[in-house]
């Protein structure tokens, strides 16, 4: 059986900690050992050499060695105790227990008379430590008990070796313990990591046997259930799943149907222009199979849409154009960006991934447009070729009569003066109510072509002086005949405008016109002003007003103030509603303030920069 | 001095006349065609000098002929004045485009069509 | 403690006291208690001791004993060690109730147990003629409680400087047991050179119980390396053997002289054993003190009766104290001084009469005056001495026997 990593860890930790404990014990116990048996031998040492020396005296008076030795002899047999020998107050050695012979360094001690403990170490005999004990006070002679200080080092390793021998079993068997109880933690680990391996190939079927009730069982009842509880998630999530993907699917498939059922066309494209993914009604559009268009460029479908990719994949609105599809039919694409929630501000795209385009067959709408536009053209025509006759006619008549009858009429006669008089004025009647006629067909195609959004745009960079002072021209014979003041007021070097000149032209003289018309005495004024990104300008009159309630509803069709008050209508009543048309086309806002009697000003702006083309842009709204 | 009118409608060619008719002190010729491709015949047949042209004419539209007349231009001095109903800018715009130089909307006053045609007139006869 | 049990036991032995007399009248043997050397390096006089005092005892028990009683010794074996020594007397007294104390073996033996004797000394425990010429048994305190036959080996050793000196071997070295034996030669030594204002040239001492097989060589070294002119051995046979055999084999023939307690006999049969052995001399230049004349000489009557005894009885220990391969000898110094020792017992208990009490022993004994036990000295006590012979034979081996030295010239330097 291999060595598990617990157990050789745990190995490492006794074997640690048993080095610890071995150094110390040896250390501490060694030391202590020693000095207890040196403390030991040294009173035992002391003891024997005072009891020799109390009861030696008087043998050695009697100059009895023999007793003496006699006496000596007894205290050899105790433990430690190396040799013994008396000296009498000569310094002479009278009794002794060395074998073979008195070492020469007891000869030298002998004749130190001095009482104590002193280390001494004798070749080929050992160290001991030498304590002397005098005889009645030395007057006799002096005992000396040799304690021998390799016993006590032999004692002291003697017991460490015990006590190490006691530790190292103490150690054998606390490895085994610990080899059985990591083996009994370690191997049920070793099973829980085996499940645990087979839990995370899925096999939730797996069975681990361990059943004892410490931790190790808690876990692994812990992971059984844990297993039990992953399963269940799992095939509930499985069927969840199932469920989900078969949503998904019928969700997908419903998508798919649905915009593979729209009689619209459906092209998305990735940031590179590339399809990927074309719906039916489109295919049909372009008269291409679906696999002819997925994968490939847009420009593959024409070169409008091409351009309207590429604006859309740089933007975020919804931009528009029409192109030509098979059969000479015509469509309107819709493209919009599709946009990542998140992206970094660095990345190039701006995180637009792809655009969306939309294209509606629009041939039947275009048609009834250009139906539309044929029968306004028509009717107008229409209306005008007689209009063209009458007035051409009725004119010629006053010109004949005026050239050719009226000299040879006797004005004299007053009656005749009178009814000449009457026809100069019916006349007059006729061609201003033919002209208002005019005027009106005039306005009505006007709005009509606005409203359906047929009108082209002129758009040019021009300046706003040139337009108010053309209108003003226009319009400057009308004012000096009526005697109002027309006060202009452009602020010098206004920015450069894109817009339809003639359209803007047609704007101010309305509003223009309709000052004058307003106004009996006072001025007109009218002012241009740079106004932050737009270009302001005002009519300002000192006419009748506007009264509160009306002040919306004159960009209406048909409205006049006139109608209202005076009852004397003058001009067609589209004027107002036209210009609002162009300048709202223009991106601009047009409106009025007033006071009742006082007069009113009216505004209208031209943003400096568009956001859009102005033809496509009236196009998609 | 030639002068073809153009123009479907017998009431405006009469008005057209009758206008003319006040040019009395002007030696003027009068021929009139009644559709496009009548028009477009006559103006190289009797090679007018003022074409009066109205625009939209059964068979072919006076812009068609302007067109054609742009790329086949005629061989003497020949002014087109359209005289039409379609008074959009693009319409004007459209018959500058194909070189017409004279466009006046109908209904027009007489004294109008009088002046232009007088100021044609004696330009080409100074001209001669 | 050991203080303690003594008490313990003397106020149980004076309970017992009654019963002890009641037991002694009844008892119709005198039993000596012996401890000596059955066994190991010194065994020989301890066996031979008992021997040849139990030849005369027999002798004396199948004469009708001593007023009918019957002499027996009780013997235990002390190894010649001390403490075994102490705990046999303690045992002999207390249990075994001997009359009195007789034969023991060895100075650091007997010297341990004179102690006891005092502390027994209101029983009048006595012990006779050991077989030790050691001076702590001979003078105060303990002289009273011992009774000694043989000279001490002060007087042995005092002869044998004496001699050496007189025949110019004036640079004496010493070979010696380290106990109290070997003390007490070293002082006999020691004292008699100091007579001479000389003093021990040298000196080499050996562990009590070193066997004949034992290296001796560095004692030799030491006492050869100081130039000594001559040696006198205060050991036991087998290390006296060994030390002589070591001297020879290092090439040095002086005279060494060894002490009667070194059992001659023993000694020369190893030195004999070992010239078998090896082919070269070792027993020549050996010179023996004796304590008691030689057993050779026939004129002596105690002489006599002794070999005839011996060849009687040869009498030997019971077999459990000894060890199976001793061979006893026919005749020894040893068993010679047993059987004199026997000799002056049995007069001592004769004299104590019918009915002998320990009391009256010391009294007894120190009445002796010149009693004749055969040997061409007489024996007398008194309280002031308690050594009957003073007598040293000097002894040399020659012919495979111990002869009387006439002529020390013989080593004269």
């Amino acid at each position: 059986m291999r060595m598990s990593k617990l157990f050789r860890k745990t190995l490492l930790g006794i074997i640690f900690l048993f080095a610890i404990i071995f150094i110390t014990i040896s250390v501490f116990s060694g030391w202590h050992i020693y000095k207890n048996l040196v403390e030991e031998y040294k009173s035992k040492g002391t003891a024997i050499a005072s009891s020799i020396a109390s009861s030696s005296a008087e043998t050695i008076l009697n100059l009895d060695s023999a007793t003496v030795q006699a006496m000596i002899d007894q205290f050899l047999e105790i433990e430690g105790v190396s040799y013994v020998f008396v000296v009498d107050s000569t310094g002479e050695i009278v009794s002794h227990t060395f074998v073979p012979t008195i070492p020469e360094k007891i000869k030298e001690i002998a004749q130190v008379h001095k009482t104590g403990i002193k280390d001494v170490s004798i070749e080929n005999f050992g160290d001991f430590l030498d304590v002397v004990s005098p005889i009645t006070e030395g007057a006799i002679g002096y005992v000396h008990v040799g304690m021998n200080k390799n016993i006590i080092n032999k004692k002291m390793w003697n017991v460490l070796a015990k006590q190490l021998t006691l530790l190292f079993l103490i150690f054998i068997f606390s490895v085994l313990l610990a080899y059985f109880m990591v083996n009994r933690i370690s191997q049920p680990l070793n099973q829980l990591t085996e499940y645990a391996k087979k839990l995370l190939a899925h096999d939730f079927e797996a069975k681990v046997d361990i059943k004892s009730e410490d931790e190790i069982g808690l876990l692994a009842n812990t992971m059984k259930s844990m297993a039990n509880n992953i399963n269940e998630v799992f095939t509930r999530y499985e069927f969840a799943l199932k469920d989900a993907v078969v949503e998904l699917q019928d969700t997908l498939a419903y998508l798919t149907t649905i915009i593979d059922n729209m009689a619209d066309g459906l092209i998305v494209v990735d940031k590179d222009g590339i399809i990927n993914h074309v719906n039916l009604a489109a295919s049909e559009m372009f008269g291409k199979a679906e696999s002819e268009m997925i994968g490939k460029s847009i420009e593959i479908l024409g070169k409008e849409l091409d351009k309207l990719v590429k604006k859309s994949l740089q933007t975020e609105e919804v931009v528009s154009t029409e192109i030509n599809l098979v059969n000479e039919r015509v469509g309107k694409a819709v493209a919009k960006s599709i946009k990542k929630e998140y992206f970094s501000e660095e990345s190039e795209a701006r995180g637009i991934l792809g655009s969306v385009i939309l294209i509606r067959d629009i041939t039947q709408e275009k048609e009834i447009d250009r139906l539309k536009t044929e029968f306004i053209t028509v009717v107008s025509h229409e209306l005008r070729t007689p209009l063209t006759s009458i007035l051409g006619f009725i004119e010629l008549i006053n010109k004949k009569f005026t050239e050719n009858i009226l000299p040879r009429l006797d004005l004299s006669d007053t009656k005749l003066a009178k009814v000449v008089n009457k026809i100069n004025k019916d006349f007059k009647i006729i061609l201003s109510e033919g002209e208002r006629i005019t005027l009106l067909i005039n306005d009505v195609l006007d709005i009509s072509k606005l409203e359906s959004g047929t009108v082209t745009w002129n758009l040019q960079e021009i300046s706003i002086k040139e337009v108010i002072t053309d209108a003003y021209k226009a319009l400057s014979f009308l004012f000096e005949q009526k005697g109002i003041p027309c006060y202009l007021d452009i602020q010098p070097s206004l920015p450069m405008v894109n817009a339809d000149k003639e359209r803007l032209i047609q704007v101010v003289i309305n509003l223009l016109s309709n000052a004058l018309k307003f106004t009996e005495k006072g001025y007109v004024k009218c002012q241009a002003r740079l106004n932050e990104d737009e270009i302001l300008v005002s009519v300002e009159d000192t006419g009748i007003g506007i009264p509160e309630k009306e002040k919306e509803k004159i960009f209406e069709k048909f409205k006049q103030v006139g109608d209202l008050i005076k009852g004397k209508p003058k001009g067609t009543g589209l004027g107002l509603a036209i210009s609002k048309q162009i300048i709202e086309a223009h991106g601009g806002k047009i409106w009025v303030e007033s006071e009742l009697g006082k007069g009113s000003i009216f505004y209208f702006t031209i943003p400096l920069t568009r956001k859009e083309d102005l033809n496509e842009n009236t196009d998609s709204r | 001095m030639k002068i073809l009118i153009v123009d479907d409608e017998a009431l405006i060619r009469e008005l057209i006349l009758q206008i003319i008719d006040e040019l009395e002190d002007m030696d003027i010729q009068t021929i009139e065609a009644s559709d496009g491709l009548e028009g477009l015949e006559l103006i190289r047949k009797e090679k007018p000098d003022i074409v009066l042209l109205d625009i939209m004419m059964p068979k072919m539209s006076g812009f068609e002929i302007c067109r054609i007349l742009q790329k086949e231009p005629p061989s003497w001095d020949m002014k087109i004045v359209i005289l039409t109903a379609k008074g959009q800018e693009i319409d004007k715009q459209t018959a500058r485009e194909l070189g017409v130089k004279w466009y006046i909307t109908k209904p027009f006053k007489i004294d109008d069509i009088i002046k232009l045609l007088r100021e044609l007139l004696e330009v080409k006869s100074n001209e001669s | 403690m050991s203080g303690a049990i003594l008490k313990f036991f003397l106020v149980v032995c004076l309970f017992l006291i009654p019963s002890f007399v009641f037991a002694e009248k009844q008892n119709d043997t005198i039993v000596l208690g012996m401890s000596a050397a059955f066994t190991g390096p010194t065994r020989g006089l301890g066996i031979e001791l008992y021997r040849g005092a139990m030849a005369y005892f027999e002798h004396v028990n199948r004469n009708g004993g001593i007023y009918g009683r019957k002499i027996t010794i009780k013997a235990y074996d002390d190894g010649y060690n001390p403490i075994p020594a102490i705990k046999n007397t303690i045992k002999l007294i207390e249990e075994d109730k001997v009359f009195t104390l007789f034969n023991y073996v060895g100075t650091p033996t007997v010297a341990r147990i004179l102690p006891i004797l005092k502390s027994y000394s209101n029983r009048n425990i006595y012990l006779f003629f050991p077989f030790t010429g050691a001076l702590p048994h001979r003078k105060p305190p303990y002289d009273e409680y011992v009774f000694n036959l043989r000279a001490s080996y002060e007087q042995e050793t005092s002869g044998l400087v004496e001699n050496f000196i007189k025949i110019g071997r004036k640079k004496i070295g010493i070979f010696y047991q380290a106990d109290a034996y070997g003390r007490s030669g070293w002082d006999g030594v020691r004292k008699t050179l100091a007579k001479y204002g000389s003093k021990i040239v040298a000196e080499a001492t050996y562990k009590r119980g070193a066997k004949y097989s034992e290296s001796f060589k560095k004692q030799v070294e030491i006492l050869k390396n100081a130039g000594v002119d001559a040696v006198i051995s205060v050991g036991a046979y087998a290390a006296c053997a060994g030390f002589i055999r070591d001297a020879r084999d290092a090439g040095w023939d002086i005279p060494i002289a060894n002490v009667s307690f070194a059992g001659s006999e023993f000694l020369i049969n190893l030195l004999l054993e070992e010239e078998a052995k090896t082919g070269k001399k070792y027993t020549h230049n050996l010179i023996h003190s004796q304590v008691v004349p030689s057993y050779e000489d026939m004129s002596l009557e105690a002489v006599r009766e002794y070999r005839t005894l011996m060849d009687i009885y040869n009498p030997m220990p019971p077999s459990d104290l000894i060890e199976a391969d001793y061979k006893p000898l026919k005749y020894s110094f040893v068993s010679f001084e047993g059987f004199l020792n026997a000799k002056v017992i049995v007069e001592v208990l004769k004299r104590l009469g019918k009915k002998p009490e320990r009391k009256n022993i010391k009294k007894i004994v120190e009445s002796i005056k010149n009693l004749d036990i055969g040997i061409d000295e007489k024996i007398s006590f008194s309280p002031y001495n308690h050594q009957a012979l003073n007598k040293v034979y000097y002894t040399t081996y020659k012919n495979g026997k111990f002869v009387p030295i006439k002529d020390w010239n013989e080593w004269r330097k």
